[in-house]
């Protein structure tokens, strides 16, 4: 077992810096060494199950020392910039000021096709719309249109908008959802007080919320056909 | 942080579960591999030996249920198979054929030991 340990450790760093080296496109969304830890976890289920000859502990040994690697991998990224700046990279700018940047394109290995296909799915028509799109870390490429691009906002018109914030379900199903409760310093009691004056049971309730300044958001459960 | 400590004290007990199991296979297939070394060797040891060789099977499969816990199905075999060989040869005097099967299960037994050692050649 000493070995599988030191075995999946290095497997680790090793899948670790080759998914670096590879580059942000192949991980999304996710962070690299969540992936890393993933691409690894599954096999690693996958094979004391199936075959008989692995002891059971072989498995978990390996299972163990990734979960416990990533979350510390994780913890140590948070605290320390550098080895983050090392694991994760830094953004690249591809566009900017709405001229393409060669060396980023080279540096992230994107074509101009790809680019131009992310523009089009963030919904510009034309590359004149766009001021800066950036490669981030986490393999997402960001638009940021120019401002006559930009749609207007309330701001634009010297409006002011007043801040609600999300909804807070406190209730889903007639289930209470002790988390926005307690953010929104609503008790069983307020809630019940609620439900009562629309005359309506937990059950009958589908969804109850509020916004930050406390507008009630009721959704009555629809029985008819 | 909470789960930073939860992640450190879990890799902390791996290590310290799989140094224990370490030791604990090679001093068990040291020990048997004393018992193997303490059945006869020589053609006159072989002839007039008399001692309990179902006892070092018995022992060999009592130790085979704890070790099964942490070394694959298929090198323990090889352990069973040898040990099997050794008591059917002693019980049918074939020297030629049990002396092999010893030299078997000490290859085999040091085959074990060497295995949860961390060394290069292991790892690599």
């Amino acid at each position: 077992m000493t070995v599988i340990l030191i075995r999946t450790v290095i497997f680790y760093i090793a899948l670790t810096l080759i998914m670096r080296l590879m580059g942000k496109r192949q991980i999304g969304e996710i962070q690299l060494s969540e992936f890393v830890a993933a691409v690894m976890l599954s096999e690693l289920a996958a094979l004391p199950i199936t075959d008989r000859d692995i002891p059971l502990f072989h498995g978990l040994v390996s299972l163990v020392a990734l979960g416990s690697l990533e979350v510390i991998t994780a913890f140590a990224c948070r605290k320390l910039p550098r080895l983050r700046k090392t694991l994760f990279g830094e953004p690249i700018v591809l566009v900017a000021g709405g001229k393409i940047i060669d060396k980023g394109l080279d540096k992230a290995r994107i074509t101009l096709d790809e680019v131009l296909a992310v523009i089009r799915t963030e919904g510009y028509k034309s590359f004149d719309d766009v001021y800066y799109v950036i490669l981030e870390q986490t393999g997402k490429i960001s638009v940021l249109p120019k401002a006559a691009s930009t749609p207007l906002t309330p701001k634009d018109s010297n409006i002011t908008a007043e801040e609600t914030g999300p909804d807070m379900t406190v209730m889903i199903e007639g289930v209470e959802i002790e988390s926005f409760m307690e953010r929104t310093g609503k008790t069983k009691a307020d809630i019940a007080k609620i439900l009562s004056e629309n005359k309506l049971s937990k059950k009958d309730c589908m969804i109850l919320a509020f916004d930050e300044n406390g507008t009630v958001k009721l959704t009555k459960k629809e029985t008819g056909k | 942080m909470k789960h930073f400590i939860i992640a450190l004290v879990l890799l902390g007990l791996i290590i310290a579960c799989v140094c224990v199991n370490g030791y604990f296979v090679r001093k068990t297939v040291g020990e048997a591999l004393e018992l193997t070394r303490s059945l006869p060797e020589t053609k006159e040891e072989f002839d007039s030996y008399d001692g309990n060789i179902q006892a070092f099977a018995d022992q060999w499969y009592k130790w085979h249920g704890y070790l099964s816990l942490s070394i694959n199905v298929s090198e323990l075999e090889r352990v069973c198979e040898a040990v099997a060989d050794i008591k059917a040869y002693v019980q049918v005097k074939a020297y030629d054929n049990y002396i092999a099967a010893k030299r078997r299960l000490e290859a085999v037994l040091s085959e074990l030991a060497d295995g949860e050692k961390p060394v290069f050649f292991h790892i690599f």
